[in-house]
């Protein structure tokens, strides 16, 4: 147990500087190495409370192709940084803001009946939550996942109609036309001689 | 219940969803009648499928009760009315991508349905989702014009941030409850003592939602959407989901969290004051109509929040009635708004001006629209105010109710001045409004029904108040 508490506050430590990294460095690129960084130790957070599957989840959709994506974009658009307009009153206000949120989260994580020691019992050895899932995914929530789907449906929907662009000029391949084509719509038998250009 | 009668009630999202599919895919000259046929069908179904009880289906994450129809109703009697006004517009979605626009709107329709029925946290989140993510292309799909792009980004922005509030709060929920299912949560929450945790994870669901509804201090982006986005997403966006925003606030605070009531009525007083405030005295220094449109929508909100914050059946019920009128009130608004852009931009309160010499009848229009949003008498929207200051005053809260009046009295100058222009101003230029016949015919109608249930109020009252009586004490 105490080998697991100390890895607690390892993965907790780290968690928490690469998410503060990840909004405060300049360099979008290491913020979005932080980012991943941040993903990763909130994966092994998951592995101690014994979510294995959501925990390699985690690592394999968010870092292995979210986050890889974030860097690919964030490396194609330019490289320079970019000028934040700092506002004084802005920062104050801000600091004010976040000031009240810390205060508030700290009073309530504080609060005797939120403790972190109470976490759950291990659960027996042949527990396999990957199987707990799936008996789940499809029965209980089956309207949550049907609507999920929808979401994202909607969400490719509009990505395309954001960036398809169809303009009359372009010219484009079009296999059904390209085949339809006969001899006597491109051909044009002619004598020899040369005639003016039509 | 069998599968099959599941199936059955669960009926109207089945039709909209498979619909919104074919819209998609269907030729371009289809995507309109085809759309019309989808909301129609969905009516249809609503009405064909009514239970007599209240049904839990989907192993109890969607409820289905007749009393709310009347609201997934309206829901599709405005969207249709909305994409009808909008087929005149210069960029109409019929000169933009028409398939894609219908499209996310019946997807919009989706969501609102989900949330309508949400007993479960999940549903209700992906529900607000899906209307959240079709909510954000409608408003960008004007892609020439540069500020479209830069408002539904500050949309999208602000609505992730309002959604991470929302979960976080439930999250806080389920950690000390342990349950998600918003009957459960209620019945928890009775017997579980007070604690900080469950305050911090309601102020945190309470912000979320805000920022959703845009009720002052979380209203910043609202103005600058109305603004920047293209007439018809506006128009969309300013009717139908404040429905569904109400069924929100209702399903959350009225249903899962009525026993945190003391303290939420509070906050939501706070905020209904604020918008009151802000969006009365701020619209008078409006001379864009839609910023105007934008801070009254801010002020109208305020007036949602104050009826939930009496915290009585009584003040939901105020509630549901207000949402239902000021959402005609909002359509018919931007219908009229939309008319008269058919042509030329005229986006100006000046605009306004002389507009009964040129065209009367769409004048008495404007009037009866203005009137019933400032509450003025022999329009919906003065039934509506009172019942509302009713159920404040009923719950002991006069001061709030009196607070309430006075700003709405400041509110009614920016309304009436619109009147003043109309019928006491000379032009400055002709007003050009589209000559569509059947769209003056729809607006009209839309108003009129204004001056209806100010005359025969009774039965919508029993509506709103049948449809209140679903969310007293969960299940």
């Amino acid at each position: 147990m105490a080998f697991q508490t100390l890895l607690f506050y390892l993965f907790g430590t780290v968690l928490l500087a690469a998410a503060a990294a990840a909004v405060t460095l300049r360099n979008m690129v290491h913020a979005a190495l932080s980012l991943i960084l941040s993903f990763f130790t909130a994966a092994m957070l998951w592995m101690l409370l014994e979510a294995e599957f959501l925990s390699i989840l985690l690592v394999l959709v968010y870092i292995g192709a979210v986050l890889v994506l974030f860097l690919f974009v964030v490396m194609m658009v330019e490289r320079h940084t970019p000028t934040i307009h700092r506002r004084r009153n802005y920062r104050i206000v801000a600091s004010a803001v976040a000031a009240v949120m810390v205060a508030e989260l700290g009073m309530a994580l504080l609060a005797p009946d939120f403790s972190p020691t109470a976490q759950p019992l291990p659960a027996p050895l042949e527990y396999s939550n990957t199987k707990a899932l799936g008996s789940v995914l499809y029965t209980d929530y089956a309207l949550a996942f049907e609507a999920a789907a929808v979401a994202l449906l909607v969400a490719i929907v509009g990505a395309i109609a954001l960036t398809l662009r169809v303009r009359p000029d372009h010219h484009r391949q079009n296999p059904a036309r390209q085949s339809r084509v006969r001899k006597q719509d491109r051909l044009r038998l002619t004598d020899g001689r040369s005639e003016p250009p039509c | 219940m069998s599968v099959a009668q599941e199936m059955i009630l669960m009926l109207p999202e089945i039709v909209l969803v498979v619909g919104a599919c074919f819209v998609l895919l269907c030729p371009r000259f289809l995507a309109w009648p085809l759309t019309m046929l989808v909301l129609a069908g969905t009516v249809g179904a609503i009405v064909a499928t009514a239970p007599e009880d209240p049904a839990l289906l989907m192993t109890g994450m969607f409820e289905r009760s007749s009393e709310i129809d009347f609201l997934r109703i309206l829901i599709c009697v405005l969207t249709v009315l909305i994409l009808r006004y909008a087929r005149g517009h210069p960029v109409s979605p019929d000169r933009l991508q028409s398939n894609e626009f219908y499209t996310l709107a019946v997807f919009g329709c989706v969501g609102m349905f989900l949330i309508s029925g949400a007993e479960h946290l999940i549903t209700l989140y992906l529900g607000l989702e899906i209307l959240a993510l079709s909510l954000y292309p409608m408003i960008a799909m004007v892609r020439d014009d540069g500020r479209a792009g830069e408002v539904a980004l500050k949309y999208f922005v602000l609505g992730a941030l309002a959604s991470g509030f929302l979960l976080y709060g439930m999250s806080l929920m389920y950690a000390v409850t342990g349950t998600l299912h918003i009957g459960e949560l209620a019945s928890q929450l009775e017997q579980l003592e007070m604690n900080r945790v469950l305050l911090l994870g309601m102020v945190f669901m309470l912000a979320g939602l805000a920022f959703k509804l845009g009720a002052t201090p979380f209203h910043m982006w609202l103005p600058d959407v109305y603004d920047g986005a293209s007439l018809p997403a506006v128009t969309y966006l300013s009717a139908a989901p404040k429905i569904a925003g109400l069924l929100l606030l209702l399903r959350l605070f009225s249903d899962g969290l009525m026993a945190l009531a003391v303290d939420w009525t509070t906050l939501m007083m706070v905020l209904a004051v604020l918008s009151l405030l802000l969006g009365n005295l701020v619209a008078i220094a409006q001379t864009r109509i839609r910023r105007m449109l934008a801070y009254s929508a801010i002020a109208h909100t305020g007036f949602v929040f104050l009826a939930l914050g009496a915290g009585t059946p009584h003040g939901m019920s105020s509630a549901v009635f207000y949402t239902f009128v000021y959402a005609l009130m909002a359509a018919g608004s931007f219908g009229m708004l939309l008319l008269l852009n058919s042509r030329v931009a005229a986006e100006d309160i000046q605009d306004f001006k002389g507009l009964n010499h040129s065209h009367p009848w769409l004048a008495i229009m404007v009037l009866i629209l203005m009137f019933s949003m400032a509450g003025v008498p022999l329009t919906a929207g003065f039934y509506a105010k009172l019942y509302v200051l009713q159920a404040v005053v009923d719950a002991g809260l006069w001061p709030l109710a009196v607070v309430a009046v006075l700003l709405t009295v400041v509110g009614a100058y920016y309304y009436l001045r619109i009147v003043w222009y109309m019928y006491f101003e000379e032009a400055d230029r002709p007003a050009e409004p589209g000559e569509d016949s059947a769209h003056v015919f729809l607006v009209s109608a839309n108003a009129l029904v204004l001056v209806l249930i100010f005359a025969v109020p009774q039965p919508w009252l029993e509506m709103s108040r049948d449809a209140a009586r679903v969310f007293v004490g969960g299940q």
